[in-house]
């Protein structure tokens, strides 16, 4: 099952998921990345159908990129996770998308930020949030080891131990997983945790 | 409901589009404008008509960004510019977004085209009062390319173009001085180009050069008046030589 999660540090935001491509009972790649960068300044994580995750997630980015271009400059992050939120809930009703995104962004005016939407389209600001079967184990880290204004040793030792408990506590456990950080150098990939390596064609 | 089915552009008699041409009368009347290739540098230049001291001058950008590699400067109508410009940049994403690759110089001057071509055969619509100048670097292979397009619906590749308020002067100038050239050299033959036709000084051009590397980088008013000073020197250099008498005999 997908897990997805991610909290807010001292000016930066951090969000993890998983990285494995699964059909039924078939795992197609594992390592499938499935944190998008949005623009220079956001990463999506999204966690859903993939089909959906892939279609949303491109769309909302190169809408944001049209806004960039129509206005000279970029979305914050409150208004793209208001505008994803709006998409979905125009969707809702007719056509929906499966997908469910956490939205981490930093704005130079107001520091990072992160954002929780579900694909019913609920929006909430939030410091930390979790998706899938793996947010009741990373929740219940977080809840315990989080505070406000970690600093990124801290919260990637944070992530870390939610990774540890989601191997060693869901049945289906993902064994990779791909962090990645936004702060106010930017959206980057952050690190990789492998347990299995993707085998190499030979 | 009103019936927009009744064609505005229509033949004459020996065979010429007048709504088409009295558009191009439109361009002619717009301001000038000049696109200067070279060889990993692209530039544009556009006059600026003196801006009212109330007016806020950021506000009145010419030059515009299609994409991060491609960008365009129109003379003519502004208001129709503002509409081309907005399909072009939704273009360039959808584009992005169906074949996940940037768009390149010539597609997105053929859709710009063909925007401006069926506005000249359609029910109750006027066509659209601008050329364009489109440059950008082909995101592949890095090759720099300059468009043209114009209110029929026509476009073509120049080494070197203007249009707008005395486009032909401006042309004759790049035709008679035009040589392959790169970085600074090309943006001075551009500001040349434009000190043809229009008052020297930075406040009253437009420059922006975009190179592979970078994107788009609008020239401040300082820089373009530091060029223009230099362009003034060698000029004034060139007339000293010629009028000196030759010392060797």
């Amino acid at each position: 099952m997908e897990c997805v999660f991610g909290l807010v540090g001292n000016g930066f935001a951090i969000v993890a998921a998983d990285t494995s491509a699964v059909h039924s009972i078939l795992v197609h790649k594992s390592n499938e990345d499935k944190i998008m960068i949005l623009d220079s300044h956001k990463l999506i994580a999204a966690s859903g159908e993939p089909g959906d995750r892939v279609q949303f997630t491109e769309y909302i980015q190169k809408n944001v990129a049209l806004y960039q271009f129509r206005n000279g400059i970029p979305l914050t992050a409150v208004a793209a996770a208001n505008f994803t939120r709006g998409e979905l809930a125009t969707a809702l009703r007719k056509n929906p998308y499966f997908v469910n995104i956490l939205l981490a962004g930093y704005d130079k005016e107001t520091g990072p930020s992160l954002y929780y939407i579900d694909y019913i389209a609920t929006l909430h600001k939030v410091e930390k949030g979790a998706f899938g079967y793996g947010s009741y184990f990373s929740l219940s880290m977080m809840d315990r080891h989080f505070h406000s204004g970690m600093s990124v040793e801290e919260a990637i030792d944070l992530v870390d131990k939610c990774i540890l408990e989601i191997r060693s506590r869901l049945v289906v456990a993902p064994p990779n997983f791909v962090i990645k950080i936004v702060d106010k150098d930017g959206a980057r990939e952050y690190a990789w945790r492998e347990s299995v390596k993707e085998a190499v064609a030979v | 409901m009103a019936r927009y089915d009744r064609a505005i552009t229509v033949f004459s008699p020996d065979g010429h589009l007048f709504q088409v041409e009295y558009a191009l009368e439109a361009v002619r009347k717009g301001n000038a404008a000049v696109g200067v290739r070279g060889t990993d540098v692209v530039v544009l230049g556009v006059e600026k008509k003196s801006t009212a001291k109330l007016q806020d001058a950021r506000s009145v950008r010419k030059i515009v960004s299609l994409d991060d590699h491609i960008a365009l400067v129109c003379a003519g109508l502004k208001a129709d510019a503002r509409v081309l410009v907005n399909r072009a940049r939704i273009e360039c994403q959808s584009h992005r977004l169906t074949v996940e690759d940037p768009v390149t110089v010539e597609y997105i001057t053929r859709y710009i085209a063909g925007l401006q071509q069926k506005y000249t055969q359609s029910g109750g619509v006027r066509p659209f009062g601008l050329s364009t100048l489109i440059v950008g670097f082909d995101p592949y292979t890095g090759v720099p390319s300059l468009y043209q397009t114009d209110p029929s619906g026509a476009f073509s590749a120049w080494k070197a173009n203007a249009t707008g308020r005395n486009s032909n002067s401006m042309r004759e100038f790049l035709e008679k001085n035009y040589k392959e050239t790169s970085g600074q050299e090309t943006v001075k033959l551009a500001i040349r180009a434009l000190l043809e036709v229009v008052e020297s000084g930075g406040k009253n051009i437009e420059i922006a050069v975009m190179t592979k590397e970078h994107g788009l980088r609008q020239l401040e008013e300082a820089e373009i008046d530091a060029i223009v000073a230099e362009i003034e020197a060698e000029k004034a250099a060139a007339e000293a030589a010629k009028k000196a008498p030759p010392k060797e005999t």
